[in-house]
């Protein structure tokens, strides 16, 4: 099959079939010259999982690993040379910067965590890489701003890590309820996330260990006392680092919404929330909110709560969509379609799983079952947009607005519930310099705030 | 039993077996040394309804019954006939202004439509009557604002048709569930109605009947064209009500602030519009979110006319969220459902009927069979309270704050979602000279807006 009749195939095919497909498309990247030299920035958790995804789906050649814990990276390397074709142990790096200097890379994939995106990503983009980018892409607009410059400035291929959209049971009920327009007019959405996944901890301040670089880890972000290592769940619930769970679940849904409703930006955003519940812990992000996102004749409303009962056990973490002639819902573990008519008989979608295509998938660490063939198609269309010269679907850009709008919602709550129109021509918020003013936050001595402009 | 003892027993009783007592109770205000002479100013729908379940449960001369169409007057006074021991029809009115001063009434029902409320309670106060008086108790705040004052200066006991606060198993389950603490610390609540109530009719302007003083019914409000669309269906018309939040929600955040025991929001935000339903001559909204914003407390209301409810077993509800566990309730049914698997079992409430001790219930056209036993306890309420000379359950204070909060949640919606701090002292809204505007509706030419300060 030449390329061209691929693509073609591609676009008129069904997930499923599109699906099948994969083994077939796999073996075109791995008929390359080549391996693809790709580095991985933050070899935590969810950075090795999309480098072992994509060393899945390609012909792979890892040259280099980063990461400030020492400990961390060592594993990783080892990790990657029980995975990688070539059996080596990549090289090592804890400064990204030299990594970026030393190696020749075109893939770079950024597991590190938030407050490091900007600078990693712009810093990849301007040594010549296409970026892999996990989402948040920031932790603040301006900072979003500033990578989408460089993405088009260095005309390099950005994926966001929202991989809702390449997730084959999401892709059907897409096709088979949103796009045929079986809901009738659609007029209201609902997203939440009811996970119990706030870190409360309350952790003694104690000497930062010889294998981490902690101040390298904190990069330019506000330095907290050390107390612990702050992988995987511990930076996730300081605001210094991230912006709570509206920064790392509802721009999920919001994303998936947003590309099945082809939607833009919001017109208008307005929260509130707080600590309410769980004071006991040193964390400073929200337990519980509410953010109304708004669209022509169409509100997004977020709620979650790190507390008490989810509005509907089967959808903890999920968006509702709302027809006047039915209803879908979806999660990363399943879709239905609730028609309106009661004679109509409902549709339900079930999250496709690899495991006898991917046995390894079953061994390895940490891995989200449920996600992994969502993100080794996320990595498939990043290489084809590379290939084919496109936008990869889940482009910069569309991390930007569902990254930023989430950020405004944070920035909505700070500053007492008031309502906030951003204008992404003129990277303001629309009659409030109080909000503009926190568009950027400041960053730590040493490190420079990337702007749009000069990048 | 003399009346102290009623008292404490009923202090002591759970709600069942309040409800059990209710044949004693009715007894005591039957022995009254005459009949309670009663007056009911608007004769349709739920004006009738309350003035039946009053005759049932205390001894009834009703002494007058004002209407504007004359039709549905005559109509009442035949039912009524056959309803009160007397076995007359009472007098017949047109103008209330006219029953007031001739009748001298001790109770006065008030049935119109939400425009009517604030002229008719207040002059209904000032005539010396005790009120028992539909939600929501206006149309825009400072008329509450002037019932209430009314109500203080003339020393009268007004109830007002919020009878969720007397609905049986909703009595019980505060008891047992939220008065207890079984929930833990209770930091959110959900109010939706999903019922696709809003007339989507676009009939024609017709002659207005003989029967119907239509000057007259639209009183101090805008005199729309006529179209056929008056009673029940004045409910599509912002002029006469506030939608289905001044219809619904008024109802559900009653409820919620009645188990909560809680007092004014801080701030209301709203947003929606006319999204769906067209075609129709309704002006009300067909969807609608407000966030109503307590101390660490948010309670979210939302509405749609159209398409399917969230949770098909709650279409008009509360939900509130304690850290262990929540309480969902409507007219209907209450539910407690633990949160993990160490706060207890589920607990149902299915809805109490009075069916057999109340057969004239199931036959009466357009009762809410559900709601007869909620609507007749809050009757006994308002007697009780003007007996001991204390507030009643729903008293003017709390009917003013749930119908103010949903009036500015249609201010805020109006004014583009920005968010609103009443403040009941100036009544203002603070630092918002467009909206504290909002709070007084021009009042047509012949008719003075009520004072809270002049009454």
């Amino acid at each position: 099959m030449n390329s061209f009749n691929r693509r073609d195939f591609l676009k008129g095919s069904s997930a499923l079939a599109t699906l099948a497909s994969f083994g077939l498309l796999g073996m075109d990247f791995k008929d390359r010259e080549g391996p693809l030299q790709v580095a991985l920035i933050g070899a935590g958790w969810y950075g090795k999982s999309d480098l072992f995804r994509l060393i899945q789906v390609a012909d792979v050649n890892v040259v280099a690993l980063c990461d400030p814990d020492k400990n961390m990276l060592k594993a990783a390397g080892d990790m990657v040379a029980t995975r990688q074709k070539s059996g080596a142990v990549p090289k090592l790096y804890e400064d990204y910067k030299e990594l970026l200097a030393k190696e020749k890379l075109e893939y770079v994939l950024i597991g590190s965590p938030d407050h490091w995106h900007a600078l990693q990503a712009i810093d990849s983009l301007k040594a010549g890489a296409h970026v892999y980018l996990q989402k948040p892409i920031s932790v603040d607009v301006i900072e979003g701003e500033a990578i989408i410059a460089a993405a088009r400035k260095y005309n390099k291929k950005v994926q966001v890590g929202t991989q809702r959209k390449s997730t084959p049971h999401l892709i059907d009920a897409k096709e088979q309820i949103i796009d045929s327009g079986k809901l009738g007019k659609i007029s209201h959405v609902e997203i939440c996330c009811y996970y119990h996944m706030r870190a409360n901890g309350n952790p003694p301040v104690e000497p930062v260990p010889d294998f981490f670089n902690y101040d390298l880890w904190t990069g330019p972000a506000p330095l907290r006392p050390y107390d612990g290592l702050p992988h995987k769940r511990w930076w996730r619930t300081f605001i210094e680092y991230g912006n709570g769970i509206t920064g790392d679940m509802c721009v999920h849904m919001l994303d998936t919404v947003r590309w099945m409703l082809k939607l833009g930006w919001p017109t208008q955003i307005t929260s509130t929330g707080g600590i309410y519940v769980q004071k006991d812990g040193k964390s400073n992000i929200s337990d519980t909110q509410s953010a109304i996102f708004e669209y022509p004749e169409l509100n997004v409303v977020w709620q979650h709560r790190t507390w008490g009962n989810p509005e509907d056990a089967e959808y903890p973490w999920a968006f509702k969509i709302f027809g006047d002639k039915g209803m879908l819902a979806g999660s990363t573990m399943q879709a239905d379609y609730t028609p309106l008519d009661k004679d109509e008989k409902p549709i339900h979608f079930e999250c496709l799983f690899e495991r006898e295509k991917y046995p390894e998938d079953l061994t390895e660490p940490d891995i989200e079952l449920n996600a992994a063939p969502a993100t080794r198609l996320h990595m498939q269309n990043w290489l084809k947009a590379i290939e084919t010269d496109i936008l990869p679907i889940a482009d910069i850009e569309q991390g930007h607005i569902s990254t930023a709008s989430c950020i405004l919602a944070n920035i909505s709550m700070d500053l007492g519930g008031r309502t906030l129109k951003y204008d992404p021509k003129t990277m303001t918020v629309i009659g409030d310099k109080e909000a503009t003013a926190r568009l950027k936050r400041p960053y730590r001595k040493g490190f420079v705030h990337p702007e749009p402009k000069s990048v | 039993m003399n009346p102290l003892n009623r008292r404490e027993f009923l202090k002591g009783s759970t709600a069942l077996m309040s409800l059990a007592s209710f044949g004693l109770l009715g007894m005591d205000f039957k022995d009254r040394e005459a009949p309670l002479q009663v007056a009911l100013i608007g004769t349709g729908w739920y004006g009738k309804s309350d003035l039946f379940r009053l005759i049932q449960v205390a001894d009834v001369e009703v002494v007058g019954l004002c209407d504007v169409d004359s039709k549905q007057l005559a109509e009442a006074g035949k039912l009524v006939s056959t309803r009160q021991k007397s076995g007359k029809v009472p007098p017949l009115y047109e103008d209330y202004k006219e029953l007031l001063s001739k009748e001298k009434p001790e109770y006065v029902l008030v049935g119109t439509p939400d425009h009517w409320h604030a002229l008719i309670a207040i002059a209904a106060l000032k005539s010396g009557a005790h009120v028992y008086l539909q939600k929501p108790i206006s149309v825009d705040v400072i008329e509450g604002e002037a019932i209430l004052a009314a109500a203080r200066k003339y020393d009268r006991k007004v109830q007002i048709g919020t009878q969720r606060r007397s609905t049986p198993h909703l009595v019980q389950a505060k008891k047992e569930i939220i008065d207890t603490g079984k929930l833990g610390k209770i930091s959110h609540a959900e109010v939706c109605c999903y019922y696709h109530m809003r007339n989507n009719s676009n009939p024609d302007v017709i002659p207005v009947p003989d029967n119907l003083n239509y000057d007259l019914w639209a009183g101090p409000a805008p005199m729309l064209p006529y179209r056929g669309i008056l009673h029940r269906g004045w409910r599509a018309f912002m002029e006469y009500g506030n939608g289905i939040v001044g219809d619904m929600c008024v109802h559900m955040l009653d409820a919620v602030r009645w188990m909560l025991d809680l007092g004014w929001p801080i701030q209301v935000t709203s947003t929606g519009g006319i999204y769906v339903q067209k075609d129709s001559v309704a002006n009300i909204s067909d969807t609608q979110t407000a966030l109503f914003e307590f101390d660490e407390l948010n309670v979210v209301w939302q509405h749609r006319t159209w398409g399917n409810p969230v949770d098909k077993d709650y279409p008009w509800a509360f939900k509130i969220y304690g850290e262990n566990g929540m309480l969902a309730g409507s007219p209907m049914r209450a539910d407690f459902y633990p949160e993990g698997r160490n706060n207890g079992e589920p607990i149902h409430y299915p809805v109490v009927l009075e069916k057999e001790q109340f057969p004239e219930d199931v036959t009466e056209k357009d009762n809410e069979v559900h709601a007869a036993p909620a609507t007749r306890e809050q009757m006994k309420d308002w007697l009780k309270a003007i007996e001991n000379d204390t507030l009643p359950v729903a008293d003017v204070l709390e009917g003013h704050i749930s119908t103010a909060s949903c009036i500015l949640a249609n201010m805020s919606m109006e004014l583009d979602g920005r968010p609103l701090r009443y403040n009941p002292k100036t009544m203002t809204v603070e630092g918002d000279e467009e909206a504290t505007a909002l709070l007084r509706r021009p009042y047509r030419d012949g008719y003075a807006h009520p004072e809270p300060n002049l009454i």
